[in-house]
């Protein structure tokens, strides 16, 4: 007798998503992964870097576009270019480094340079190659560009399809979070520093972009750690990293009601925002009348003028997720890269932002907040990862075939702004809106 | 030659070597509370992100607490909802090439921990320093645990235990 594969799908991408579900094939099924990094990340606009990454000619930045490598770099003509890292001669990977400064990339192999640009600058031993120039005159040895770059406010991204909307247009409503996070630098200035944090976890790469903005989790998930913050007293010693994270721990156990009250946000293609469940001033260990928040405001003053200052901070947004694989907090900078390895593995790359007209004490304070976050021995989020675990194995099973994605559903409002505001703040419209999107690449 | 190697090597003080063993036994034997006692009222443990990290404070890292959080940490495997603790892991230590640190009362070795969990076996090698600060009473309390990882930069799973 056939036994059907627990894998395979039996539906078309297109009959996965319904109304209010969506088939487990989508988190489970290796050919629906493949098919995902064709449709989804071999087209839509994906983030590479901050421009703060490559300021200067001759800095680069190596990533990932889905199954792609990239380097991007900026050329001397102060151009930032995407190309594929890989050698066009017999296709080694040219670079191994994340980050660094190069005047042309070398290859290991057999030597062939490549300029800042990706122009093959110069064959070693040209005459063995035959009787044509090398390198040839019409470029065609040239490293292959990733065909579209654009960069929304010091925020590069690339799409690996020549044609379709532009970058505004994808981003629509949420590129108003960019705007938060560079409005609330004083001068609107930003720069990634500090290190990067990774995790990985077993599970698929949408679990992770779909629990950011789920609000209706930390209560059980995170359950271990609020209790235990709440219990901590205040009296014993912290340099200020404990307090960061120990404020961070019982924001997560919020009543209910602040979280009902939040607003969740989503938009056609499938981005999210949700509001801000801090109820301090400042996440940061400090109250509003403390002289950093003080001299800060009084920095963004010198930028902003008293008015628009007030109105930037009374912005309040906590995660913004740019479907498929972006997530950032604006008011906290923090950024998140999520790389798909495989059907059930899963990388993400935190990168957290210093304002270098701000107080330095703020980026001191960001830094224990990524640990909290984004740490990978985090008392917060290694509850988070445990969880994607238990998801996909339990998705790898046949006791049901259907996720559920109802709540709130029918509640969906539609805002000024362009996006549909979910019923309460614990709504899943964000996954609806995830998979609506999803369906749109996968079938188009 | 480099210049650790032809530097006079100070001696390893004995106390400070059986406090090492035994902060090791302490956490494969989760007695957390007993463990917690051994640190001083203002401490760090510190598992840095970056090989030859020099502050907590600019870099992040994959743990850094301070007395305040390091009670948390601690009471949180106390709850029944620690889900990344369920199944519960068993830890191994091998502490071995133990020798004077880099600063006074100090102490430098080379670390592993190996972790089973959940039908997965884990390690965790690289080298740990620990350092002391008088107690008052004749004996020693650690202020600071760092542990340098090898594979410090490189993308990690989940870490619930105290390493
Ligand atoms: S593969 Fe790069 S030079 Fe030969
Ligand atoms: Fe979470």
């Amino acid at each position: 007798m056939d036994m059907p594969l627990p894998t395979r799908s039996r539906l078309e991408p297109a009959e996965m998503v319904q109304e209010g579900r969506v088939h487990r094939a989508a988190y489970v099924d290796p050919a629906i992964f493949e098919m995902e990094m064709d449709r989804i990340f071999g087209r839509a606009w994906l983030y590479l870097c901050h421009e703060s990454q490559v300021a200067t000619p001759g800095r680069f930045f190596a990533t990932q576009m889905g199954r792609e490598p990239v380097i991007v770099a900026r050329a001397r003509d102060g151009v930032i270019r995407a190309m594929f890292n890989r050698c066009t001669h017999r296709g080694a990977k040219l670079t191994m480094d994340e980050t660094g400064q190069a005047k042309r990339f070398v290859c290991c192999y057999h030597g062939w340079a490549f300029d800042l640009d990706g122009k093959l600058a110069e064959v070693p031993l040209p005459e063995g190659y035959g009787d044509s120039a090398y390198p040839p005159e019409d470029g065609s040895l040239d490293l292959v560009r990733v065909p579209r770059v654009e960069n929304y406010r010091g925020f590069i991204f690339a799409s690996l399809a020549a044609e379709g909307p532009t970058l505004a247009e994808f981003l629509g409503p949420v590129a108003s979070s960019f705007d938060d996070m560079v409005d609330r630098a004083p001068g609107g200035l930003l720069e990634v520093a500090g290190g990067v944090s990774r995790h990985a976890y077993d599970g698929n790469w949408k679990l992770v972009i779909e629990n950011h903005n789920d609000t209706l989790h930390p209560r059980f998930v995170h359950a271990s750690s609020v209790a235990a913050a709440r219990d901590q007293k205040d009296t014993v010693h912290s340099d200020g990293a404990g307090e960061v994270q120990i404020k961070q721990m019982r924001q997560n156990g919020a009543p209910a009601a602040v979280w009902e009250s939040l607003g969740i946000w989503a938009s056609a293609s499938g981005h999210s925002f949700m509001g801000d469940y801090h109820t301090d001033a400042h996440m940061a260990a400090r109250p509003a009348e403390d002289p950093v928040q003080m001299a800060y405001g009084r920095a963004l003053e010198e930028t902003h003028g008293v008015e628009r200052t007030e109105e930037i901070l009374s912005i309040q947004r906590f995660n913004t997720v740019v479907y498929p694989n972006l997530s950032f907090m604006s008011r906290f900078r923090q950024l998140r890269v999520v790389q798909p390895i495989s059907v059930n593995r899963t990388v993400v790359t935190t990168y957290t932002f210093r304002m270098p007209l701000a107080p330095p004490e703020m980026f001191r304070d960001s830094i224990a907040f990524a640990n909290v976050v984004n740490g990978v021995g985090s008392l917060v989020l290694t509850d988070d990862l445990e969880t994607y675990a238990r998801v996909q194995d339990g998705l790898a099973s046949q006791g049901g075939d259907w996720v559920d994605v109802k709540r709130g559903m029918g509640g969906d409002a539609n805002e000024a702004n362009g996006t549909l505001r979910g019923q309460t703040g614990t709504s899943e419209i964000h996954l609806r809106a995830q998979f609506a999107a999803w369906r749109r690449w996968m079938t188009a | 030659m480099s210049a650790v190697l032809e530097a006079p090597a100070p001696a390893l003080d004995p106390a400070l070597a059986s406090l090492v063993i035994q902060e090791s036994a302490l956490l494969d034997a989760w007695k957390l509370e007993e463990w917690l006692a051994m640190y001083a009222p203002v401490c760090a443990y510190w598992v840095p992100t970056e090989w030859d990290q020099a502050s907590p404070h600019d870099t992040v890292s994959h743990i850094y607490d301070d007395r305040r959080l390091l009670e948390t940490r601690v009471r949180r495997f106390r709850h029944a909802m620690f889900h990344a603790q369920k199944p519960p892991s068993r830890t191994v230590r091998l502490v071995t090439n133990l020798r004077a640190g880099p600063v006074p009362n100090s102490t430098l070795c080379s670390y592993e921990v190996a972790e089973f969990r959940n039908n997965r076996h884990r390690r965790y090698v690289g080298r740990a320093t620990h350092e002391f600060e008088a107690d008052g009473a004749g004996g020693w309390l650690i202020s600071r645990k760092r542990f340098d990882m090898i594979d410090c930069d490189a993308v990690l799973d989940g870490i619930s235990i105290i390493l």
